[in-house]
């Protein structure tokens, strides 16, 4: 399996492959600092899954999702987001996103994406 | 002072606590309030020259409202929500539903302007002190804030001559609507408080990197 | 609970509510018994929620749970929230009522205790006053323009330009004075009555204001006489410049009923400080030259 990380932090990049590894320890992880890279990565990388976040610079979360579903209608895009307001999950649902997760990510928020993933 | 590592984890941190008070601000207020991404430094204000001090951040030299709060007894200092007052007549019309007007912009502050200002303090300061608190691991006490007009300049001054002279700054916008409301938010803390914190986003880097 | 301190909480002028950890009512001071009409012992032991239906809402119970769990306090304002407890008549005025909520840590035991403060009447007073405050600065601002402007043009009047004058003078800043007098103004009287007359004067004067810059000033001293003060011009040529930018300005034709109407005007000046040191002087030496250019066009 094959997972892109989109999020400006470093540090969140680093948390969520940590905690994703512990479900999927054997999937290739890929990381983009904003949207407009995690666009470009997605066509050579062709990810499984796409864990993005909102507030970036450059290109934020939503303008990418909207971006990134026109040129790959097939991509699998999950919100991972500090922004936990009700009208940004339902904004970002409607856009096209599969699943809005509130950080930080931890182990309840784990066993969502497992569930979502597996079916 | 601080390293990209360190500023991309404080900040990465502070986005989850500000997360959380936008959220409870849009559900009192039933509007979507959209954030920016905030900006983190941390800062020793004694090593300040005049004009580093003056360049800081234009909003200390104007008219504003703080709503302040000192916290901890271990871990101390003192956290601040800086909100400059041209704002303040605009937030609490829209608080009460009603139209604003520029006229609105020359009468004075009444009660409810700075009981609307304590409450904002109030839900931004305990998302962000509630957040200390759980990754410090330990009981931040503190209490409501107070609320204090500074006239324009007031606010800088006391500050630069203020004993705690190690500052984390970090700067927000909450638009609500299409008003870009600024705040500011301050915390200042002791010296041996500051190790302590950077010593913890230390620790966070190590175990990341395991 | 000690009797003294009950009866302390219930002197209160704000309604107090202690909770248990599950959230039901401890206590229930007397200002809430005789704000809602229920006494302590029908609400004891229920559920906050219940008594108070508006504190069943997601923001609350957060704020309940924070305050058990992390002794987190929290302020909601009455513009954000509106009120919180009904009051006992329903023809009472809308309620406005700040609410504080924080934790009470006692003998091992945790409370939630909420002060409920009716703002209603503060905010009400604080209005009043600020609205006979507003009055009374619109009253003496009304005054002021009473005092200081000629109520026909709206131009500054007689008392307005000396007292500018003698500021001036008193700051050694240049100046120059023009004085303005309309040839024809009192044909226009005669051929189209006194009402026609103050409508001309009204247009030049509206006409005149265009003109001037900020720190200018254009007064009306009385009838057709005008006076035009204007600062830091020095040399003889700026000062006859302007003088022929104001004439052209003002010969240009005025509409009354229809007819275009043409008025001329003379122009005398005084500079202060070469043609006197007093408002007095000053103008005494425009209005003469300002004659003399009258007799010149004659």
């Amino acid at each position: 399996m094959k997972i892109l990380i989109v999020d400006d932090s470093t540090f969140s990049q680093k948390t969520t492959i940590k905690a994703l590894k512990t479900i999927y320890p054997d999937a290739t992880y890929e990381t983009a600092d904003d949207g407009i890279e995690g666009i470009q990565l997605y066509g050579t990388f062709l990810p499984d899954y796409v864990f993005m976040d909102l507030l970036m610079p450059n290109m934020n979360g939503q303008e990418a999702i909207v971006h990134l579903l026109e040129k790959f209608p097939e991509a699998k895009i999950i919100v991972l987001s500090a922004d936990v307001q009700a009208a940004v999950r339902e904004e970002v649902l409607a856009a096209g996103a599969i699943k809005f997760i509130n950080k930080p990510i931890n182990a309840d928020k784990l066993g969502e994406i497992k569930q979502l993933i597996e079916g | 002072m601080l390293t990209t590592i360190q500023e991309d984890i404080l900040k990465e941190l502070y986005n989850v606590f500000v997360g959380e008070a936008a959220n409870l601000l849009s559900e009192i207020l039933q509007k979507r309030i959209v954030l920016s991404v905030p900006k983190v430094t941390l800062l020793s204000l004694h090593e300040l020259n005049p004009v580093e001090q003056e360049n800081l951040t234009p909003v200390l030299n104007g008219t504003i409202l703080s709503t302040s709060l000192k916290f901890g007894s271990v871990f101390s200092g003192r956290a601040e929500f800086i909100f400059p007052t041209e704002q303040i007549k605009y937030v609490t019309a829209l608080c009460l539903g009603e139209e604003y007007t520029l006229e609105d912009e020359e009468s004075t502050f009444n009660d409810e302007d700075f009981d609307v200002v304590k409450e904002l303090g109030n839900i931004i300061l305990n998302s962000i002190m509630g957040g200390m608190g759980s990754l410090l691991e330990m009981k931040l006490e503190y209490d409501v804030p107070q609320i204090v007009l500074h006239s324009a300049g007031e606010y800088g001054r006391t500050l630069f001559n203020s004993e705690e002279s190690n500052l984390l700054l970090l700067y927000v916008n909450f638009n609500i609507d299409d008003s870009k409301v600024l705040g500011l938010i301050l915390i200042k803390f002791s010296l041996e408080s500051i190790e302590f914190l950077i010593q913890k986003v230390d620790e966070i880097s190590r175990d990341l990197n395991e | 609970m000690n009797d003294l301190y009950l009866a302390i909480i219930n002197q209160l002028d704000n309604g107090i509510i202690l909770l248990d950890d599950q959230l039901n009512i401890q206590l229930w001071n007397t200002w809430l018994a005789k704000y809602t009409g229920k006494t302590e012992d029908e609400v004891k032991g229920l559920p906050i929620t219940e008594v108070i239906p508006r504190f069943d809402n997601n923001i609350y119970a957060g704020m309940f749970e924070k305050a058990l769990s992390n002794g987190q306090k929290s302020f909601c304002s009455a513009a954000m929230h509106q009120y919180f407890v009904e009051g006992r008549c329903s023809n009472m005025k809308q309620p406005r009522q700040n609410v504080l909520i924080r934790h009470l840590h006692l003998d091992d035991k945790i409370y939630v205790m909420i002060e409920i403060h009716d703002v209603a009447s503060v905010y009400e007073r604080i209005r009043n006053l600020n609205k006979s405050l507003q009055h009374s600065i619109g009253f003496t601002k009304s005054l002021e323009r009473f005092a200081y402007y000629d109520s026909l043009t709206d131009l500054p009047n007689r008392k307005f330009i000396l007292e500018r004058i003698e500021k001036l003078i008193q700051q050694e800043t240049i100046f120059v004075l023009f004085f303005l007098d309309l040839n024809g103004f009192k044909a226009v009287n005669d051929q189209f009555g006194h009402l026609q007359g103050d409508l001309l004067l009204q247009m030049f004067a509206k006409r005149g204001s265009q003109f001037i810059c900020t720190q200018d000033v254009l007064a009306r001293l009385g009838g057709d006489e005008f006076v035009l003060l204007v600062e830091n011009l020095t040399t003889l040529d700026e000062i006859e410049q302007h003088m022929e930018e104001v004439k052209a300005l003002l010969e240009e034709p005025f509409i009354i009923e229809g007819q275009q109407v043409v008025i001329s005007t003379s122009i005398g000046h005084a500079c202060f400080p070469r043609d006197g040191i007093t408002a007095n002087q000053l103008l005494n030496v425009a209005d003469s030259k300002m004659y003399a250019d009258k007799k010149e066009i004659k």
